[in-house]
């Protein structure tokens, strides 16, 4: 590890509701320098709510409290909202599921790139217009005159979500977090988004925290894996380590999914046990 | 074969000028799981569309236990015949109970024993009774689409039309519906169609599928043929290999081995 991107430690995240407060996130930890990490979980396991509470997206009364949340040697725990902006986008940014709700609709694809860059480097228009364009190109947009000044809505599901990297990748971020960033497209689709975050990645030198509920999907993609249950981190293994792995959630996990490969006769259902969420 | 159950013959559907099925053609053996794979776009759900009269056909028949499809459906096939959609968010009301749910199919086929349906229903579908008096926001993902299977069981059809059931699911909750659907279909001899884009879904289910692209089916294949990877067209063996997932370790990154030809 080159390294220490992100330190957390005893991450807790707590959520007022009127039966009394609900914890989301229990005592999570990991360290991570520049490397692929995936955090895999069902849904309600805490995995999208962990890197919220990175970047300070979790607003009172939610609590959020962590015995060490480091980025880069700067702790993120009381950072005002002057320092959180030269963090946000800048230095940790973010790929959401859906582009066509991240995206504004009313703005053109070129003009929100752009903003994204203009927000954090003094360059003219221009220059921004220019290096918007590259950055197209890069994402491997087939004619990015065109999607300059196209609307989200006149873009494929495929070709949003690729500007959504450009986007987010343009002010040149030192740590990615895409949250399930192809669960709302088709596999082959899915596919080449993959293949586009992994080159980006790699050749940007950047750190990656991929969040997904498809293990197998994760295993292949990743360094390392981080498996969530009911808010807790159940297991942290290599990516290579997986198929060894003896949890029982992340055995079911792996197991309940249908496979091209053979026939089952019967799929096998988790049986979830309230114990693993204890620590 | 038997006499097919459902038969779709040059079924044609088009938006204004645009033509989105062309000469689609297939049948499906009573008792037997028929799939539908294709990508977003090739058509798939306006099939189902059609096969429920949803959207209006443009030529081609549709025939349904013996019955052709003229127009509009009468009330009896909609007995027969049920659908489940995709979305379980989307697809119950948000402000009926469960039990008001459960029983407007009943009210609609004019079904007299309410109490017993409903509680054999929910029953079926492995919920226990105080699940009646539940709204859909109490409810998780998985147990909503239990109650959507459900309703589309109530009336005892023989027939269940399902559009992506299981995609907006966690995988583990996706396991535990497959199989429910498994068992339903044996205990009841029920005939489903299934459309879904994951390849690994379809095999598991169905013995016969079709591969569609742009309106059109491209192949037809059985579950074994799939998982023997013995498809012929070009187009259903990439769609295959997509499926298996990218294969970073096999490939460097700098080329796109497992992604569909055309653009995107």
């Amino acid at each position: 590890m080159s390294k220490r991107l992100l330190s957390i430690r005893d991450l807790n995240v707590t959520f007022e509701t009127p039966k009394g407060p609900f914890q989301a996130v229990k005592n999570a930890s990991w360290n991570m320098g520049v490397e692929k990490v995936g955090i895999v979980g069902e849904s309600g396991s805490g995995k999208s709510i962990s890197v919220k509470s990175i970047l300070g997206l979790m607003q009172k009364p939610t609590v959020v409290q962590a015995a060490q949340l480091e980025f880069d040697g700067m702790d993120l725990r009381n950072l005002t909202s002057k320092q959180w902006r030269s963090v946000r986008g800048r230095r940790i940014s973010m790929i959401m599921q859906d582009p066509h709700y991240s995206l504004n609709p009313i703005m053109t694809v070129g003009r929100q790139i752009m903003e994204s860059y203009l927000t954090h480097h003094r360059v003219s228009q221009a220059d921004a217009r220019a290096k918007t364009l590259e950055m197209l190109e890069s994402v491997r947009i087939q004619d990015p005159q065109r999607v300059f000044k196209a609307y989200p809505h006149e873009i494929s599901g495929g070709m949003g979500q690729r500007v959504m990297i450009a986007m987010m990748l343009i002010p040149q971020p030192e740590l990615l977090i895409a949250d399930e960033p192809t669960s709302a497209l088709d596999v082959s689709v899915q596919n080449q988004i993959l293949f586009l975050i992994n080159e980006m990645v790699t050749q940007r030198n950047m750190g990656l925290i991929f969040i997904s509920h498809d293990l197998n999907l994760v295993s292949t993609f990743c360094d390392r894996i981080i498996i969530m249950y009911r808010g807790r981190i159940v297991e942290e293994c290599a990516a290579s380590q997986l198929h060894a792995s003896t949890h029982p959630y992340t055995r079911g996990l792996l197991s309940c999914v249908p496979s091209l490969e053979q026939k089952k006769q019967r799929l096998e259902v988790l049986r979830r046990d309230v114990s693993w969420s204890s620590p | 074969m038997s006499k097919p159950i459902i038969s779709v013959s040059n079924l044609n559907v088009r938006f204004g000028t645009d033509q989105v099925i062309t000469d689609l053609s297939f049948d499906v053996a009573k008792g037997q799981c028929f799939g539908l794979v294709g990508e977003s776009g090739s058509g798939k759900s306006t099939v189902l569309r059609a096969i429920m009269g949803l959207v209006k056909a443009h030529s081609g028949s549709i025939e349904v236990d013996g019955c052709q499809l003229d127009r509009k459906w009468d009330n009896g096939f909609y007995r027969k015949v049920q659908m489940v959609f995709q979305d379980p968010y989307g697809s119950i009301h948000p402000k009926h109970a469960i039990d008001r749910t459960l029983i407007e199919p009943l009210k609609i086929h004019r079904i007299k024993d309410t109490e017993s349906r409903i509680r054999k229903a929910l029953e079926d579908v492995g919920l226990d009774a105080s699940f009646r008096y539940r709204f859909p926001h109490q409810l998780s993902g998985g147990q909503r689409q239990r109650i959507a299977i459900a309703r589309a069981l109530i009336t005892e059809p023989d027939i269940l039309v399902m559009d992506e059931p299981t995609s907006a699911l966690d995988v583990s909750v996706q396991s535990e519906i497959l199989n429910l659907l498994d068992d339903l279909r044996c205990q009841r001899n029920l005939t489903y169609i299934l459309v879904s884009h994951n390849l690994a879904v379809i095999a598991h289910m169905c013995e016969r599928l079709a591969v569609m692209r742009k309106g059109q089916i491209v192949e037809y294949l059985t579950a074994d043929e799939l998982y023997g990877q013995t498809a012929k067209m070009a187009y259903s063996q990439e769609l295959i290999h997509a499926s298996r997932g990218p294969q970073f370790h096999a490939a460097p990154c700098s080329d796109h081995p497992t992604a569909l030809s055309g653009s995107v």
